[in-house]
């Protein structure tokens, strides 16, 4: 055996038990990878893998001493080590080497993540990540897991050496921003921002932090050696430490009432909440200042006022993971030691042990933690746009964050490594929740009960077990089906959709295709006005006064514009082959022309102008005979805002019909077109269904995709929403919704064809999102009916048409009624 | 016994010493809230009892019972072609080159010019002489006109639908004022007096007094309209009948108290539909706008003290128009500056969960367009003392020869002291220039064409 042997061995003891820590790491990462590559769809992932994969050598600084050394003093077994022959030099300066060598193995392993993500990022990679970022990460690293070492010479609990860490890490930060902030304030007094640290200051404050808090850690590390191998004997001289100590001690006694507790046998429950008070008082006291310690720095960051936003992030990170350190604490310190069988060997009910371990945790994330965020979140004026949302989310978050971190506390043995899963394994857990709920609608309470529920049920279902140390496969299975449980429940409400809100089954389908088909077959082809719109000149677009005053008087010439427009709608007419689609703003001119035609009739029949009467009353029949022809024509169409529109004019029509003199400006050829139009009630229904179930067919054979801008069903626009922007359960949900929207209609035609159609307006209201008052059956008031052909029409919500709005109301009767007088 | 028992309680009740707190803080927050809710509702059941509106629906049934069914149908029929006929108008009319020639213009140019816009009109006016009748028809016999309010969010107009009231009077208002200024300027009086009794006549159809904005819209209106008259007085000769036709045209004083009330009315209506107040809850939701966008973008949970503090500033504003128009101004914007006290210093947790600075950008001022509101009211009814005190100028020259020494021999034809006062700053000032046989008063000059 070579003299360096013990040497060799100790740093072989080292590494074995640094191994779990940067394998479970690894792990974890590779899980947050995998998690974040599914969230974010792989958009953009590579960015997202690059920076996850900082994860592991920044963790693993904080963790190793805590691991190599905590754990020693923990188990006690630094005393045994000293006996060996081994300096207490190499015992301090052995686990720090292989701190470092892990620490550069993880961050070869980083570079080679990077390397990969580089190699298929479609970005240029360094300006991503920059290389001056990362130096000064890896530097820190160094820096993190020197203190690390020395928080984990001078604590006696690995955790709180654990926890130690942190205000340590923040330091030579701090220093830099009071630097800079000094620097800027005596430099640019009235700038609002400070200047960006130089790299060389950031290099040389860690360095000098390194050599600072190294040679700290050193020095404490042979005083625990040396007193680890003699006892210094009293000499009644203390040092200043000890007398803080024992000073700070004596407060506390009095402070917790421990003077007068400790003479009285107090009950059994107060007796678990006082015994885990003390046995985690330091663990408490250490998260609560580092929490209360960074609060200050979120605080000044969400408030917008001057604050460095790294340092700010940094302190968001650790105030975030001491909720779910103040959750692993429920059992953690039972878990020492297996100081729980204590409890289990003396009969304590593994409820009281489960509710009182968690009173002081829970109760201390309820108050400071959601009070905390409900004062820091109004601050957030970005996010002021979901402040509900967020507020509530947060509430869940959080209580996510504390089931999951609470069942790592009771699962994982190892402290170091629990405090470093806890966080990452119930980030994950709040990540999948959320991603529940968009993906699959998971509403809070569900999430509730699946991600918060389940977990607290297992640590309190599996007490029994976990306090007599019965672990084995069962107890494992267990906790894993409680796991799967809890991921399926999130699932519920998708499923719920799909059997409440069913579409059409496969036989209705097929059915409506092959009525599609017959359909089909006698279509006719669309045509659309809008296409053929040219924009006219206006007069200011000639520079020529003659031809600006030509213009002037064309536009004002209403007999002129009337015959215009008369030409351009007739244009469509004597094509039989095309059909019309819905043209709205032409059939207001409609109206507005033949209303003034009326008029100037009901005027003009006062006045002897024969001749200037025929022309108008010549006028007045072709514009009702080109309203009858374009009505034909719109109904050949397979579209159903077409429909909507012809429903329109054909109340129009029975409105013109309805004037008292019509009848007799009317020739009879035209009045009896009109009123066999108006009448022909069944053509109108099969025109409808025709259009309802082509328009079915064309929704369903479009591929999501196409969806984005022409969101329509058969030529309305029923909602504006991106459905590419809209999560699976939104989607399955729309799909749905607008399948029943069709079986809904379709049902209503044939019920109404064999006459006992009920109009579904209310449904309609809701589904199309519009008002009931769009609709013929208005609940409001007869006043709003557009049946009512006495009343007056509008064709003003045409321009904005809905489906079905006319359909089986009063006026289609009126028609039947001319249409029985003409017979 | 009883002392152990106690102690060994006291670490219990430590540990919930924040559980208890945090039971305190939400235990009066729902408390407040709870009282708030219990005002709101007993308020909005105190405005159902006087049988005002209190939601959207309310409101609707309220515009209906109010307004004439016939006269709707009637209005509703000519609507379009008088809007087409309008945008005709519009297209003659849009310019991008003066429609007045510059100064420096020539005189024949400016009388070429003159002579086009004439015809202009002359054309326009003979193509919509049946719809100018009608609507001649439709006005003499005012009564309010009824279009349903589609109170669709979605749409761009907002809470109302595209036939608008405000759309509508603008365009019926603007024909007729063609028809007016077109008539004046061809010296034919009666047929102007007729015009501006149709254009009176389309403002009143539509007077619904159901929103700030459309009141607003009509008050400009009016306002141009009484400017209109102001310069066609100078212009032309008018006789003593005609004076006194326009005069009654230009009407007496409106009641202010009574407008301002339901017009702020029909805005609680909106509102408390609007944010779903006329459920009892201990939180309600309101869509406001960022940005200045027209959309509502957020929705917003607000407290029930918020909303109840809605409800009351709109009751100051409903009262604000209690003692008519002297003062009107000032009155809304002390309420106003009020209610930013109250915003300013609001707790920001127990009201909503916004920052003060949203809470003050977007909500405080809930209906914040009240004070340009109460100074386009005063403003014109300022005009229409203004032209019927220039109308009684007028009478008064027709009748003695020359014009008044003072305001106050206008007495002789009719007008009291208010009519030449104007709402905050006194009477008008008046002089009398002899050598160019003209008038002034509050700036403006008055003169007479020869043979009046």
């Amino acid at each position: 055996m070579s003299l360096s042997t013990p040497t060799a061995r100790l740093c072989w003891k080292e590494t074995r038990q640094a191994l779990p820590l940067a394998v479970a790491l690894l792990c974890l990462t590779a899980l947050l990878m995998l998690v974040m590559a599914y969230l974010t769809w792989m958009q953009d992932v590579q960015m997202t893998l690059a920076m996850l994969s900082l994860v592991p050598p920044i963790l693993f600084a904080v963790g190793a001493g805590a691991i190599l050394v905590g754990s020693e003093k923990e188990a006690r077994s630094l005393t045994w080590l000293t006996s060996l022959p081994i300096g207490p030099r190499e015992l301090v300066l052995n686990p720090f080497v292989v701190g470092l060598v892990g620490l550069l193995a993880l961050w070869m392993i980083t570079g080679l993540i990077q390397a990969i993500a580089a190699a298929f990022s479609t970005q240029s990679f360094p300006d991503r990540l920059p290389a001056s970022f990362q130096l000064r990460l890896f530097v820190n690293s160094i820096y993190l897991l020197i203190c690390g070492f020395t928080t984990a010479w001078m604590a006696r609990s690995t955790l709180v050496g654990l926890l130690a860490v942190l205000p340590l890490a923040v330091i030579p930060a701090a220093i830099n921003v009071a630097i800079m902030f000094t620097y800027t304030k005596l430099q640019y007094p009235q700038r609002y921002f400070i200047e960006d640290e130089p790299i060389w200051l950031t290099l040389g404050m860690t360095l000098l932090g390194m050599l600072v808090v190294g040679r700290f850690g050193y020095r404490t590390a042979m005083r625990e050696l040396g007193s680890a191998v003699t006892v210094a004997p009293s000499n009644g001289k203390r040092s200043p430490k000890e007398i803080a100590t024992q000073i700070l001690s004596q407060i506390t006694d009095r402070l917790r009432g421990d003077i007068a507790t400790k003479m009285i046998p107090p009950t059994a429950a107060n007796s678990l909440v006082w015994q885990f008070r003390n046995q985690n008082r330091a663990m408490v006291i250490t998260i609560i200042a580092v929490f209360f310690a960074c609060l200050p720095v979120i605080w000044n960051n969400y408030s917008e006022r001057l604050g460095p936003t790294s340092l700010g992030a940094v302190c968001m990170i650790i105030a975030y993971s001491t909720a779910s350190w103040m959750a692993m604490l429920a059992f953690h310190g039972d878990n020492v030691h297996n100081r729980v069988r204590f409890l289990a060997e003396r009969g304590v009910s593994p409820t009281r042990v489960w509710w009182t371990r968690h009173l002081i945790p829970c109760g201390f994330l309820i108050v400071v933690y959601t009070t905390a965020w409900l004062f820091i979140l109004p601050l957030d004026r970005q996010h002021s746009h979901s402040q509900k949302e967020t507020v509530s989310h947060v509430v869940v978050g959080i209580a996510i964050l504390y089931a999951f971190s609470q069942w790592v506390g009771q699962l994982v043995k190892p402290a170091a490594m629990a405090a470093l899963m806890a966080p990452i394994i119930a980030t994950v857990a709040v990540g999948f929740a959320f991603s529940r709920t968009w993906e699959f609608g998971t509403s809070l309470p569900m999430l509730l009960v699946s991600m918060v529920g389940i977990p607290m049920f297992a640590t309190w279902w599996m007490m029994p077990r976990w306090m007599d140390g019965r672990g084995g496969l069962g107890y494992w299975f267990r906790h894993a089906s409680l796991l799967v449980l809890a991921l399926l429940i999130a699932a519920a409400p998708y499923t719920v959709v799909s059997l409440t809100m069913p579409g059409f089954s496969f036989a209705e389908r097929q059915q409506l295709k092959i009525d599609g088909e017959r359909y089909a077959a006698t279509a006719v082809k669309e045509i659309n006005l809008y296409a053929d719109s040219t924009v006219e000149p206006r007069w200011q677009d000639f520079e020529d006064p003659a031809k600006q005053k030509e213009m002037r008087f064309a536009a004002v010439d209403l007999d002129a514009l009337r015959r215009t427009a008369f030409e351009k709608l007739s244009r469509w007419v004597p094509n039989d082959t095309w059909s019309v689609p819905a043209i709205g703003y032409q059939l207001t001119a409609w109206q507005s022309h033949v209303v003034t035609l009326r008029l100037t009739l009901d005027t003009n029949g006062r006045s002897d102008d024969k001749p200037a009467n025929e022309k108008r009353l010549q006028e007045y029949r072709d514009w009702m005979r080109l309203g009858q022809r374009l009505v034909a024509r719109l109904r050949r169409s397979t579209t159903l805002a077409s429909q909507e529109t012809a429903d329109w004019l054909e109340i129009l029509l029975l409105v013109e019909l309805n004037h008292s003199e019509t009848r007799g400006r009317l020739d009879p050829e035209t009045f009896a077109a009109i009123v066999r139009q108006v009448g022909a009630n069944d053509e109108r229904w099969e025109a409808r269904r025709r259009a309802l179930v082509m328009s079915y067919l064309e929704f369903y054979s479009k591929r999501l995709e196409q969806w984005r801008d022409s969101l329509n069903i058969g030529g309305i626009v029923l909602t504006r929403k991106d459905v590419l922007g809209l999560s699976p359960f939104e989607r399955l949900t729309f799909w749905r919704e607008r399948e029943n929207l069709f079986k809904v209609l379709l049902k209503y035609i044939d019920d109404s064809r064999r006459g006992y159609g009920e109009f579904p307006g209310e449904y309609l209201a809701q589904v199309t999102n519009r008002s009931p008052q769009y609709y013929g059956a208005d609940p409001a008031g007869p006043y709003l009916r557009i049946d009512d052909i006495e009343e007056y029409s509008s064709l003003d919500a045409m321009l904005s048409p809905t489906i079905a709005t006319q359909w089986g109301a009063g006026w289609e009767q009126t028609g039947r009624e001319w249409l029985e007088a003409l017979k | 016994m009883k002392r152990k028992s106690l102690l060994a309680m006291r670490s219990f009740w430590i540990a919930l010493c924040p559980l208890i707190l945090l039971l305190a803080v939400v235990t009066w927050w729902v408390g407040i809230q709870l009282t708030a809710a219990i005002s709101i509702r007993h308020r909005i059941h105190q405005i159902r009892s006087a049988g005002l509106p209190y939601d959207e629906l309310s409101l609707s049934k309220h515009f209906f019972a109010s307004s004439s069914q016939a006269s709707s149908s009637a209005w509703f029929e000519v609507m379009h072609p008088i809007f087409n006929v309008t945008q005709a108008g519009y297209r003659a009319e849009s310019s991008s080159v003066p429609r007045e020639p510059s100064e420096n213009a020539p005189n024949e140019n400016r009388l070429v010019r003159e002579a086009w816009e004439r015809d202009l009109d002359k054309a326009l006016l003979a193509g919509a002489e049946p719809l100018l009748r009608r609507l001649r028809q439709l006005t003499q016999k005012p009564s309010t006109v009824w279009i349903p309010l589609v109170f669709d969010e979605e749409l761009d107009h907002g809470r109302q639908n595209k036939l608008a009231p405000d759309g509508i009077v603008d365009v019926c208002s603007r024909l007729a004022a063609t028809e007016f200024v077109y008539a004046v300027k061809e010296k034919q009086y009666d047929r102007a007096i007729q015009a501006l009794r149709t254009e009176s006549g389309c403002l009143a159809a539509f007077d619904w007094l159901a929103s700030i904005a459309g009141d607003s819209y009509r008050s400009d209106l009016l306002s141009k309209q009484y400017r209109r008259t102001q310069e066609a007085l100078n212009d032309a000769s008018w006789n003593d009948e005609q004076l006194l036709e326009l005069s009654q045209i230009v009407g007496p004083m409106p009641d202010i108290a009574k407008r301002w009330q339901s017009v702020i009315e029909a805005e609680r209506a909106m509102t408390l539909g609007g944010l779903g107040a006329t459920n009892f809850r201990l939180t309600y939701d309101i869509e406001f706008l960022v940005n200045n966008q027209r959309q509502p973008t957020n929705t917003v949970t607000i407290a029930a003290t918020r909303m109840n503090r809605i409800l009351q500033a709109i009751d100051d504003d409903v009262r604000i128009g209690e003692s008519g128009y002297f003062g009107l101004v000032m009155r809304a914007q002390n309420a106003r500056a009020a209610q930013w006290y109250a915003a300013l210093t609001a707790t920001s947790i127990s009201d909503c969960f916004l920052s003060h600075r949203d809470l003050r950008d977007t909500l405080a001022p809930y209906l914040p367009a009240v004070t340009t509101y109460a100074d386009q009211l005063k403003s014109t009814e300022t005009k229409r003392r203004l032209v019927l005190t220039t109308i009684g100028l007028h009478r008064y020259r027709l009748a003695n020869n020359h014009w008044p020494e003072s305001l106050d021999d206008l007495r002789s034809v009719g007008l009291s002291l208010q009519d030449w006062t104007s709402v905050d700053e006194g009477a008008f000032e008046y002089h009398v220039d002899i050598d160019s046989d003209t008038a002034t008063i509050d700036n403006e000059r008055v003169s007479a064409v020869d043979g009046s």
